[in-house]
């Protein structure tokens, strides 16, 4: 992402670098200049350059005070600042002012808005209160529930809209037909509390259930299809619940970056990000000391036996808790046969049992946990998992319970049909069968069991050939007392909301008493009791995140389960979601201490997403598997009278639609369509999977490839530094035909391996460098070729800035005199002097290379700068000027000091390496230290040392990946050139950042030390915003 | 002002923050002493309170005023998206990612030599764990830690390879305070 930032910004600016240009101009030509001169009052045209001039010299009024100058300079400085401001602001247009103004309003407002919008976002307060007590990791657990919240409304709003509105205002009415009526035998029990509880009577037969709906293809005048929204509407549930979970698991894995998972700094992101610094509360604090310590534990010792034994406890609870699920629901069926009237636990049991199990089983398992004595970490995971298997074991057993009931049921309805279809006509027989069956059954019978028999008994005679069927229709009797009764999708929607209900009551149950209760008889009681009670035994209840959010997660199997059998589950779940909300909120803050096991559980951890949307999908299955297999009630419901559910959909097509597209739904549904179809799919899915597979592994390879590439020039100057002449090895890459003779210059080394490694092209442009070089090219020749003609025209024009005479003096400091210093110093030391400018250019070549592999030449980059053979001589000349130029102007001595210093100092490194640099960089540094250091309050250090801490510091950036590995590897007879080439690599650092920053090319690097001091464009730039913002 | 102007927009937010500064100065004489950091609950139960109290001080002082408190806290400036794209060709901002990285550097670099040492690790663990663990278990645990880190050998951590370490966290939102204003 940085090189390409990189690369972006470089070629923005070299797409303008007039503009740039003209940017460091004017700044120089505001400090250097007394007079406004005919430069800038010739671009003054363009409104752009003006307005960019005027915001750096707004820019310059409201920093003059950080300038190291003498106040008679600052005054002037100001007052030049002031008249520039003055002259040129007229000239521009009003409107600029007012879009910068209209600008910064906007961005109040959008911030106002902002704020004012957090007001809208439900419980977003309450959260971040719950965040800055007990960390992210309790309130991820809100924002999951907050989530929920959100798909519950909306599953809401689709069945409210399209069914439950519709059967209210256009359906038959209450008590119209059969279906809606309550029997009369009921009615006197109808409004009764136990009756009401178990939701029957009125609730029974009331949109909460399957069973109120009505048949009518058609309802209104407009004519809603009831039947067929109801289908829709039921599939179109689980369809948005996938897609908004999917929708949202993509952008948690976008935002997360797992990619990079097999980068492993496992243990660093413990000790370096373990602190969850939103944590405000002593007890928090606690426990999250305890997380850390329970996470960078290592594991303790491996007791395979209790394991285990501990693994069959957990199992056989599992088994136990299913079975015992199974019996209720088998004992509820038996009851409900034997007995007539069925007292309150009876008629609760099975939710009851559930709920018990659901609750009281992962406390269990927790104990059986800490037999096995894991590390914390696998016993959270172990935890999770088995509590997970036990509550999606708790719904499959339930739901099969109660499909097994289901199943007995349409057994004796079947056994009902072949009986009376024995003795009626099979045409007619639907239409027949309805008619007495209804009669018989919605006779008042005061005793249930008497009629039912008598009922039977003729057609027992009848048929004399059924006992079989008979029998078993004898023994599931029971339920087709009542027509209604028959109705096995209200029954499982009864006992679906019933189940959520009594959860409900136990979640309540279980904060109050475990943790409420527990808190204050912890609380008050623990001064008078034995022990201890706030840390030995019952302490505070724990917020346990992981394994309420599976207790959510259950809870929302549930409403997808029985959404279709109750269309206002999720309506009810919406309701108890929202006291979910308030209740543990509340309960976290007043009694909780958050878990020690702090499962790790951002917000973009997709952990929860995968565990719902793993639920999801289970929860469909039984539903699906419902519709598909069993035939819809005879005698209540919207699919009632047809063979199976989803026959509403054909039969709509069918009926309503014109008869070609009812062809076509024929031929595409038909195996001719759907096996290509499924074919293609399974390609498809194939062939996606492998190019994800090519993508991770291009991936994994760019990734070593970067990692080569950072290690390589360090490796490579390990090699290359102690034995210099060694280096030509090193730098084969190249179509090097052009460089055998450069061989001959041995001390520079490590600068030459780097730039040897670094790329080809660079070698290209090399060449192409040496041969403008060699013809001893004067600067201006340079500058035409385009590839530095930025580099130097920014260091040229400022410096000749007409009429300065500083600065005319130290004109021949741009890129040609840059050339003759080095002549200079290759005449006192003969070391093969010709191809230094080579090097020199080289070294710019390569920073043009950036542009096209940024990421590998980054640090070659960076650091062949550095070392460059004249380091010393770039550094002053394209440091200084782009440094303030004001300082310059302030420091004239210092640099024509330098000057000399560098060229010693030069010659000194290309021999030998002994002469300390401390000279030099006295000098040198000491200007940036004025300049630069001091106005932005950074400590002036004093000079080598500090240096070399900067150089320190200066390593930061990542892009400098292999920077670092140079140093220690510097062999103890280089220490005094490591000194040295440290304060250079730091001048050169800061210089380089400089000119790359000129050019743009350099990825804003990242060092504090060069990025103050190099000023100038950058910074003012950023500044301006401000100052449009403020000033204007 | 400038740089602190480049990083907190808002004027309102400085008065803000200003508010602030001076209801957390005890001492009403402008500046803040480590006391007056001490006494915010949230920095006391931090294990690495006293660091994060140290990086508002300057080296060698005992005292910060308004100035360094808000160029400490410019730290945590949220990146906002507008500025994403344009500080391309701006100076970097003290709230730009490698910034916040540095911060949180010299949190752990006590001895400020730009390099986390394994010594200063263990300090920085013993401070978070307290003495629930013992010696060698942390000792192991730091030698862990830098071996995965180090790339270059040192036995310590650099910048370079501590942002490396960290590059795969959000440090932009993770160590952003969204100042009122």
């Amino acid at each position: 992402m940085k090189p390409s930032k990189a690369c972006q910004r470089y070629r923005s600016v070299r797409r303008k670098p007039s503009q740039h240009y003209l940017y460091q101009e004017s700044l120089l030509l505001s400090n250097l200049d007394d007079s406004f001169n005919a430069d800038e009052t010739g671009d003054s045209n363009d409104p752009e350059q003006i307005f960019q001039n005027i915001q750096f010299q707004k820019d310059l009024m409201a920093n003059i005070r950080c300038r190291p100058w003498t106040m008679a300079q600052k005054l002037g400085a100001l007052r030049r600042a002031k008249e520039i401001v003055l002259k040129f602001e007229g000239r521009l247009t009003r409107t600029r002012g007012y879009q910068a103004a209209g600008a910064e309003l906007w961005r109040k407002f959008a911030r106002l808005a902002c704020n004012f919008m957090v007001m809208f976002i439900p419980w977003e307060m309450r959260i971040k209160k719950i965040e800055s007590h007990f960390g992210s990791g309790v309130a991820s657990y809100f924002i999951f529930l907050r989530w929920l919240f959100g798909i519950n409304i909306v599953l809401t709003i689709m069945t409210a809209a399209f069914i439950v509105i519709p059967e209210l205002i256009a359906g038959q009415p209450f008590g119209s037909t059969a279906s809606k009526t309550i029997p009369k035998e009921h009615m006197a029990s109808a409004q009764d509390l136990d009756t009401v509880w178990s939701l029957g009577g009125y609730l029974q037969y009331s949109v909460l259930f399957y069973g109120y709906y009505g048949r009518e293809r058609r309802i209104g005048r407009a004519g809603y299809r009831l039947p067929l929204a109801y289908f829709l509407v039921g599939m179109a549930v689980f369809a948005y619940s996938f897609i908004i979970l999917l929708k949202k698991m993509a952008k948690n894995s976008r935002n997360s970056l797992a990619s990079a998972s097999n980068e492993n700094y496992t243990f660093c992101w413990r000790v370096f990000c373990a602190w969850d610094y939103l944590i405000g509360n002593p007890e928090a604090a606690e426990s999250k000391t305890a997380a850390i310590v329970n996470s960078i534990r290592v594991s303790g010792v491996v007791t395979v036996c209790l394991r285990v034994v501990a693994n069959i406890l957990v199992l056989l609870s599992l088994a136990g808790s299913i079975s015992l699920i199974y019996f209720v629901v088998d004992r509820s069926q038996r009851l409900e046969q034997s007995k007539k009237e069925l007292t309150l636990w009876e008629k609760n049991e099975v939710s009851v049992v559930v709920s018990l199990v659901t609750m009281l089983a992962p406390s269990a398992f927790d104990l059986i946990a800490a037999l096995e004595m894991y590390h914390p970490r696998t016993t959270l995971r172990f935890q999770l998992a088995r509590v997970l298997v036990l509550y999606l074991g708790n719904l499959y057993s339930l739901i099969i319970a109660l499909l097994d009931k289901v199943n007995s049921m349409s057994t004796e309805e079947a056994a009902t049909k072949n009986n009376t279809s024995h003795w009626i006509d099979p045409t007619i027989f639907s239409a027949t069968r309805m008619a007495p069956e209804e009669e018989k059954w919605s006779t008042p019978g005061p005793g249930i069991g008497l009629p039912r028999n008598s009922t039977w008994a003729p057609e027992e005679a009848s048929v004399p050939a059924y006992t079989l069927p008979l029998s078993e229709a004898n023994k599931t009797t029971v339920y087709t007392q009542r027509p209604q009764d028959q109705c096995w999708e209200t029954y499982v929607g009864q006992e679906m909301l019933k189940l959520s209900i009594i959860d409900m009551l136990f979640t309540v149950a279980s904060v109050l008493l475990i943790d409420f209760f527990r808190g204050l008889f912890v609380r008050y009681l623990s001064d008078y009791w034995c022990w201890d009670l706030e840390s030995k035994f019952p302490e505070y209840g724990e917020f346990k995140i992981a394994e309420n959010v599976l207790h959510l997660v259950y809870n929302q199997g549930m409403i997808w389960m029985g959404a279709f059998f109750s269309p206002c589950l999720p309506a009810f779940n919406v309701l108890k979601l929202i006291g979910l909300m308030y209740l543990r909120s509340w309960a976290v803050l007043t009694c909780n201490v958050p878990h020690q096991q702090v499962f790790r559980a951002s917000r973009s951890n997709n952990f929860y997403l995968a565990m719902l949307l793993f639920m999801l999908f289970l929860c469909m299955l039984p539903t699906i598997f419902a519709i598909v297999r069993y035939k819809p009630s005879l005698n209540c419901g919207p699919f009632s009278g047809q063979e199976k559910m989803y026959d509403i959909v054909s039969e709509t097509i069918e009926k309503d639609f014109p008869a070609w597209f009812g062809s076509v739904v024929g031929y595409v549904s038909s195996p001719v369509v759907i096996l290509p179809a499924v074919l293609l799919l399974f390609m498809l899915v194939y062939y996606l999977q492998s190019i994800v597979r090519s993508l991770k592994l291009s991936n994994q390879q760019l990734r070593v490839q970067t990692q080569n590439a950072s290690i390589a020039p360090s490796v490579l100057c390990h090699v290359c530094q102690p034995h210099g002449g060694a280096v030509w090895f090193f730098l084969p890459q190249g179509p090097g035909a052009p460089r055998v003779p450069r061989a001959q210059v041995p001390h520079n080394l490590s600068y030459r391996c780097l730039r040897g490694r670094s790329s080809s092209a660079g070698d290209r442009r090399e060449n192409r460098s040496c041969s403008s070089v060699t013809q001893t090219k004067r600067t201006e020749d340079v500058r035409s070729e385009p590839l530095y003609r930025k580099d130097f025209q920014q260091m040229d024009r400022p410096l000749r800035g007409p009429g300065l005479p500083a600065v005319a003096s130290r004109g021949p400091r741009s890129h040609a005199p840059r050339y003759y210093i080095i002549n200079e110093r290759d005449s006192h030391q003969k070391t093969h002097p010709t191809f230094w400018p080579e090097g020199h250019f080289r070294m710019d070549a390569l920073e043009d290379l950036v542009e096209m592999c940024p990421r590998t030449t980054r640090q070659a980059v960076s650091r062949a700068p550095q070392q460059g053979p004249s380091p010393q001589l770039s550094e002053e000349e394209e440091g200084a000027p782009r440094r303030e130029p004001v300082e310059r102007s302030l420091h004239p001595q210092c640099l024509t000091g330098l000057q000399g210093a560098a060229h010693f100092y030069v010659g000194d490194r290309s021999e030998s390496r002994t002469l300390a640099p401390e000279y030099q960089g006295r000098v040198h540094f000491k200007s940036w230290d004025d300049g630069f250091e001091a106005p932005l309050d950074r400590p002036v250090y004093g000079h080598r040392k500090p240096r070399s801490r900067n150089f320190q510091s200066a390593q930061h950036p990542p892009k400098l990946r292999g920077k670092p590995k140079v140093e220690p590897s510097l062999t103890e007879s280089d220490s005094m050139s490591a000194a040295s080439s440290s304060d250079q690599q730091n001048g050169g650092d800061d210089r380089c950042l400089q000119v790359t920053r000129s050019q743009a090319k350099f990825p804003r690097s990242v060092r504090q030390l060069g990025k103050r001091k190099a000023i100038s464009r950058q910074e003012l730039i950023a500044d301006l915003s401000d100052l449009i913002c403020s000033n204007v | 002002m400038g740089l602190i102007l480049c990083s907190l927009v808002s004027h309102s937010q400085i008065t803000r923050l200003y508010s602030r500064f001076t209801s957390l100065d005890k001492g009403e004489n402008g500046t803040l002493s480590r006391e007056d950091f001490q006494r915010i609950p949230e920095l006391a139960i931090n294990p690495l309170g006293d660091r994060i109290i140290n990086a508002f001080f300057p080296e060698g002082e005992d005292q910060v005023n308004f100035r360094g408190f808000m160029r400490t806290l410019a730290h945590f400036r949220p990146i906002e998206d507008n500025e994403k794209s344009k500080d391309v060709n701006g100076p970097e901002p003290l709230n730009s990612r490698s910034n916040k990285l540095h911060f949180a550097f010299r949190l752990y670099d006590l001895d400020k030599d730009d390099k986390i040492s394994r010594d200063e690790l263990l300090q920085v663990l013993r401070m978070m764990v307290g003495v629930n663990i013992s010696d060698e278990q942390l000792g192991s645990i730091a030698d862990r830690t830098i071996q995965e880190a180090d790339q270059d050998g040192d036995s310590a951590i650099s910048f370079t390879e501590f942002v490396k370490v960290l590059e795969k966290v959000d440090v932009e939102q993770k160590m952003s305070i969204r100042f009122l204003h």
